[in-house]
């Protein structure tokens, strides 16, 4: 739900492992010349490291300095989305907190709904997303039916259907609650 | 919530960010350009170095040839790792319910554990007595029945079949049941 773009996710780790094996094959540079490039008639000339001067310290501290800035970035924006408000038009703003607090409320008494938990994001227009941890063995159908009805009585009385994500789960409640039985 | 939302939520649920992995291989990444930038900085500045000069430990890092083969072998076993994580499909455990007004998300082993339930209660077994294993398009529902009490296979097939129906799980799933041949005495 978070605002992570997953495909600019996958285009970073294709690149960094091109970086990988480029290095790999600039370590074993001796081998691929002989047994890659040779054989294919490709004649890669030497990169003069040892005549470069100030060029590879200077070239070195840039790359470290751009790796580290995008590291950062990527690590401190990563999974941003998350938003403490389930809806916010016309001035009127409502509480994710509030709404989970009525869906809790009319899940109140299923003894198969273990936890609530609702979060709102904000992910190209607002979603929520209702986690909803349940027992080992729950009856599946029926805790859906009890969660759309909580959700109906929600829309209800919010006076609109937002759009909602809900998640069935399992977690360490399910760990230490046991199963329902079925007899 | 509209068709195009409902399957890029969808979609975004069942599968695995790689955001995570992004980021330790970016770390992974600045570690050792971090550690050249700074004996680059101790080298233009003209101080002493921490261990060797940049391009010393370039020297030394590919004309050993123990050290050489170990960080090359190193570095292609990233390389394909990542590769790896970049295009494998990192599907979740996951299977979604077929809902009007919202989009319903169910993680397989909550899943498994109402076809056990569905199948259990048929063969009038105690539900430990049932485990599923719930693949993308299979569910593999095994019984251990009570010694000299007969379990119907094609009874226990319908229910867990009709169970699924009645959740409308998608992508869908068939479920075979198997019952073990060597029963439980006394339960």
């Amino acid at each position: 739900m978070t605002r992570s773009n997953r495909i600019l996710n996958r285009l970073a780790l294709v690149l960094l492992a091109l970086l990988a094996l480029t290095a790999a094959a600039f370590i074993l540079r001796p081998e691929v010349e002989r047994f890659v490039l040779e054989p294919l008639g490709l004649v890669v000339p030497s990169l003069g490291l040892a005549e470069a001067g100030t060029v590879l310290p200077i070239a070195l501290i840039v790359l470290a300095v751009v790796v580290v800035i995008v590291a950062l970035a990527v690590t401190v924006t990563r999974g941003r989305g998350a938003d403490g408000t389930a809806l916010d038009q016309e001035g009127v703003s409502v509480d994710a907190g509030l709404l989970e607090g009525l869906l809790r409320r009319e899940l109140d008494g299923e003894d198969e709904v273990l936890h609530l938990r609702l979060r709102a994001f904000r992910a190209r227009g607002r979603v929520l997303l209702a986690e909803v941890q349940v027992r080992r063995g729950a009856d599946l159908a029926n805790v859906h039916r009890r969660v759309s009805a909580a959700v109906a009585t929600a829309d209800e009385q919010l006076g609109e259907a937002l759009p909602l994500v809900t998640h069935i789960t399992t977690g360490l409640r399910t760990r230490f609650a046991g199963s329902t039985r079925t007899h | 919530m509209n068709e195009r939302m409902r399957s890029r939520y969808g979609r975004r649920m069942r599968h695995r960010s790689r955001s995570v992995a992004v980021s330790i291989a970016l770390w992974i990444a600045a570690l050792p350009l971090v550690y050249l930038a700074i004996e680059s900085v101790l080298e233009l500045l003209g101080a002493a170095p921490l261990w060797q000069e940049p391009l010393q430990v370039i020297e030394t890092v590919t004309g050993t040839q123990a050290l050489r083969f170990g960080v090359a072998a190193a570095a292609v076993v990233i390389g394909l790792v990542l590769l790896v994580l970049a295009f494998a499909p990192g599907r979740l455990g996951r299977h979604e319910l077929a809902d009007e007004r919202m989009l319903v998300v169910v993680d397989d082993d909550v899943l498994a554990g109402a076809l056990s339930r569905a199948a259990a209660s048929t063969a009038g077994l105690q539900r430990d007595r049932a485990s599923t294993s719930v693949g993308r398009r299979r569910a593999d529902v095994s019984l251990r029945p009570t010694s000299g009490f007969a379990v119907s296979k094609d009874d226990v097939d319908r229910a867990t079949e009709r169970e699924l129906e009645r959740l409308a799980v998608s992508p869908s799933i068939r479920a075979r049941s198997r019952v073990e041949s060597a029963g439980v005495v006394g339960r």
